[in-house]
């Protein structure tokens, strides 16, 4: 529903072309499709790969500076698989659509 | 109340559940006692999950966190030596109620698909914090050792009490939802699950009326996670996984959303289908595969999973759905035709 409003507002001097994303691409309107639909899902993902495998590596010894050793080495496997949903529930309360909502244009 | 077809199935069905013990005590099942007393808590969970997914639309993934809140509040309690009911369960409800006002707090900023993300991470979360608690057993659970202590007549470690007390705390949910629901607060819930804007606009907090819904679900369900961990003598963090909200969700939709008594009727088909499957399934492959069929009873959800199919895609209205439909084909009432 998005894409076909794009698309017809940013297409006014031509014809609109027939909806397929690779014709998105081809035509030079990468941009949009890029941006409504790929942005979001690719820095999503790069993201929560990030804080999950990086908290999984760092965050015991980060809480084992905090801590002491015998706490930290029990809380750390639980916490940092938490770290992922705790990311998701921050990005959430943030910003309630998600990080790149197309939004309301 | 009229005398239709659905209402007699349910009263039939009430007055089996009441006599159940009197069948264990006879047949010596001691089994089926058990059984039919995890059926009902689990029913009452879904019957609160219901409050806000049936008639509330607020689809919440992580309704089985609640669960191992009120069970956790028992189980910590008893572990630390109080064993009183009159300290546990209101701790157990006052946990759950805390929880579900912070999580639905900032979750219900959100709706649709995030919604569904948010109180799911939320979950999640707790049933992390809660494996990573090493004092209460973490990840291998945390056993009671005795259940909650009551005044002198009521023992809970009596079975049959304790069936009877899950009974009528059932019942006494299912009215108290069918009270709400028929309340000027239960059809603002309603009002806004089919148009959140316009009863906003109609000058309704709709927000906060939500907020209510979402703790008085969440309290309930606390009440089912304090009577499970008291069925079970048992708690661990696998009560509040994912896929436990995922059961309660497919026991509210295959019973029915938005009918008061679906739930009840979803907790009991599916909990009879996972214990009569994997049986069913080693009797009708035993012609072919005879003493090895009884290895394959364990794949017993590849038989669920197209029934609950049928179910969604024939039967909007679940199972109270059907029994409604069938009501309406026996009664002897002219039908009107629609145009």
């Amino acid at each position: 529903m998005t894409i076909v409003d794009h698309v017809d507002s940013a297409a006014t001097l031509s014809p609109p072309p027939p909806l397929s994303p690779v014709r998105l691409r081809f035509i030079g309107q990468r941009g949009d499709y890029w941006r409504l639909m790929i942005r979001g899902a690719f820095i999503g993902a790069l993201f929560v790969g990030m804080v999950d495998t990086l908290g999984r590596s760092y965050f015991p010894d980060i809480l084992r500076m905090l801590l002491s050793q015998n706490a930290a080495s029990t809380a750390a496997p639980a916490l940092s698989s938490m770290l992922i949903y705790l990311l998701m529930a921050v990005v959430l309360v943030v910003k309630p659509e998600g990080l790149f909502s197309p939004g309301h244009r | 109340m009229s005398l239709s077809f659905r209402n007699i199935v349910l009263s039939i069905l009430f007055i089996a559940l009441a006599l159940l013990p009197v069948y264990a005590k006879l047949a010596g099942d001691g089994f089926a006692l058990t059984l039919f007393t995890r059926i009902i808590i689990l029913a009452l969970a879904a019957v609160s999950l219901n409050l806000i997914l049936g008639f509330g639309g607020m689809m919440s993934f992580g309704h089985a966190a609640y669960l191992g809140i009120g069970g956790y509040a028992v189980g910590m309690l008893a572990h630390e030596g109080i064993f009183n009911g009159f300290i546990q369960w209101p701790v157990a409800l006052l946990a759950s109620a805390v929880f579900a006002l912070v999580i639905g707090a900032l979750s219900l900023r959100t709706r649709g698909v995030y919604f569904i993300m948010i109180t799911l991470a939320f979950a999640q979360m707790a049933y992390y914090v809660v494996s990573g608690i090493a004092r209460y057993g973490g990840d291998d659970g945390l056993t009671i050792y005795d259940r909650s202590h009551f005044f002198t007549p009521l023992n809970l470690s009596d079975k049959v009490q304790f069936y009877y007390l899950c009974l009528a705390l059932l019942g006494g949910t299912v009215y108290l939802t069918w009270r709400i629901v028929n309340s000027r607060f239960g059809l603002v819930i309603q009002g806004s699950r089919s148009n959140d804007m316009r009863m906003r606009a109609i000058g309704f907090p709709t927000y906060r009326y939500k907020l209510a819904c979402f703790v008085i679900a969440g309290m309930l369900c606390g009440l089912a996670g304090a009577l499970l961990a008291n069925h079970n003598e048992f708690i661990s963090p696998a009560t509040m996984y994912w896929t436990r909200s995922g059961d309660l969700i497919v026991m509210v939709v295959l019973g029915g959303m938005g009918s008061v008594a679906g739930p009840v009727l979803g907790a009991l088909a599916l909990l009879l289908l996972e214990e009569a499957l994997p049986t069913v399934i080693a009797a009708a492959l035993y012609p072919f595969l005879g003493v090895n069929a009884s290895v394959y009873g364990e794949y017993w959800q590849i038989v669920l999973g197209p029934l609950l199919l049928l179910i969604v895609l024939f039967a909007r209205g679940g199972i109270d759905g059907l029994l409604q439909d069938l009501s309406v084909r026996f009664t002897r009432k002219p039908r009107v035709l629609s145009s």
